[in-house]
């Protein structure tokens, strides 16, 4: 079998678009996907960008909704390591390529790592725009006047927007981008990250990218603060933090727990307080 | 006879690529093919679905041969190629349109070394500010911040040195002489 899967030109075609994707951060880039042994949905563009970077080198680490040992964290972490006999951690600072769904890890990125989302819907106008060919020309114009009527609707019926994940950004002041389906909590983390960030989208056929340093800011009515996901006066069960993004989880008893839905972060978190 | 991993090479010279484009003024290495890092990163980016144009004494045919690009004038081709910064090459190469910013020339120039002007960056990837020498004079940064002064139209600059040392501007980059 080939080193990782994809045959060359396939790889070719994935990291023109990156380069592409680089160099106009969040602007949305055609690719010609190809067919993966797992089932779209699964993450077949994440899957792509991963396999088209990836080298010998490299230390990959993969996570789904947080944790690295779920169903599809631990699929495409063996199918990768199958195909590249790359190493594997679950160490988020040991890990050079972090592919991701859902989640932006708890600790922060460096300079020499790369974040690869696997994003089910590339376009942040498909919810108000459905038409793909208009909301190509709204990109081109910088028209995202429909994203902004969206946000009075909800600001003023509700007092803020409703948008819990996928909340719309704009990207070094030009691109409004989908920033996959991360929770409000992990938005902030995408400003000025030090570490590339490339998104995949395989059944869409999209790829974009945001740069380190980059300027990125969720859309937001200047007298309206950017609120996240507050966790006050909740804690983890587990190891103690109190500043992380948390799940809600129901015991037999009825009773709520709150666990950090990044394993490593919690893992980590625990082991250093059992050494002090 | 000394076996080549083509394709090792070319994702060793992809992630190079990758990162000096991420963060543009970072510099990194290029491993050789055919005892050249310039045939090398043509063999990286090349393939049946872009087209190239190029000027100079290094031997192409092998390349074209295993890669398989189109050929186009300067107008029209997806990755130009020089021996020199050739700043008449540099005005022609296609910056894209509003609807497809991609569909721009990409070039990959040759050098000496990175030695020459003076130059402050600033832009994605760079963190604040980055002071360099880059191997340009004034009216090269004059056309490249015109051709890039609406973004997301412009071209992204390869600087590959002697040493198979390579740098990168980015069309988000901007120049500014010290």
């Amino acid at each position: 079998m080939r080193y990782a899967f994809l045959d060359e030109e396939a790889k070719k075609e994935i990291r023109r678009s990156i380069l592409k994707a680089i160099a106009i951060p969040g602007y949305i880039v055609s690719f010609a996907s190809r067919e993966l042994p797992v089932a779209r949905g699964w993450g077949t563009g994440g899957l792509q960008v991963t396999l088209a970077i990836i080298n010998e080198e490299d230390n990959l680490k993969v996570i789904d909704q947080g944790c690295d040992g779920s169903v599809n964290a631990v699929n495409i972490r063996n199918f990768i390591s199958s195909v590249t006999k790359v190493n594997t951690t679950t160490s988020t600072t040991d890990a050079t390529i972090i592919q991701t769904r859902h989640r932006i890890p708890e600790i922060h990125l460096e300079e020499n790592q790369t974040l690869v989302f696997q994003v089910p819907m590339p376009d942040i106008l498909e919810t108000v725009e459905p038409n793909i060919s208009k909301a190509k020309l709204l990109h081109a114009n910088a028209d995202y006047s429909k994203l902004w009527v969206l946000l009075y609707e909800d600001t003023s019926q509700f007092g803020d927007s409703r948008i819990s994940n996928r909340y719309p950004v704009m990207v070094n002041n030009r691109y409004a981008m989908d920033p996959s389906p991360i929770p409000k909590y992990d938005t902030p983390k995408l400003n000025n990250c030090k570490a590339l960030q490339i998104f995949g989208a395989g059944r869409e056929k999209k790829i974009y990218a945001i740069p380190p340093y980059t300027n990125v800011v969720p859309l937001k009515f200047e007298d309206r603060e950017f609120k996240v996901e507050s966790f006050e006066n909740k804690v983890c069960s587990r190891c103690g933090s109190t500043h992380s993004f948390l799940d809600e989880v129901y015991d037999d008893n009825g009773d709520i727990h709150y666990y950090c839905n990044d394993t490593d972060f919690c893992d980590t978190n625990l082991k250093s307080k059992e050494n002090k | 006879m000394k076996s080549v991993d083509i394709e090792k090479l070319n994702r060793e010279n992809f992630r190079s690529m990758m990162n000096v484009l991420s963060m543009p003024g970072k510099i990194e290495k290029i491993e050789e093919l055919f005892n050249s890092s310039f045939l090398a990163i043509a063999n990286t980016l090349l393939y049946s679905e872009v087209s190239f144009y190029y000027e100079g004494k290094e031997e192409f045919e092998l390349i074209k041969a295993i890669t398989n690009p189109k050929e186009a004038d300067t107008k029209n081709a997806d990755y130009i190629f020089c021996d020199e910064l050739n700043e008449f090459i540099f005005n022609q190469g296609k910056i894209g349109t509003s609807i497809d910013p991609e569909r721009s020339s990409t070039y990959i120039v040759k050098c000496k070394n990175f030695k020459g002007l003076n130059v402050r960056l600033t832009g994605p990837g760079i963190n604040e500010r980055k002071d360099i020498s880059l191997p340009i004079n004034e009216s090269f940064v004059n056309s490249f911040n015109e051709k890039n002064s609406y973004f997301p139209l412009g071209n992204e600059v390869f600087f590959l040195n002697e040493e198979n040392e390579i740098l990168a501007i980015s069309r988000t980059t901007k120049l500014e002489i010290l």
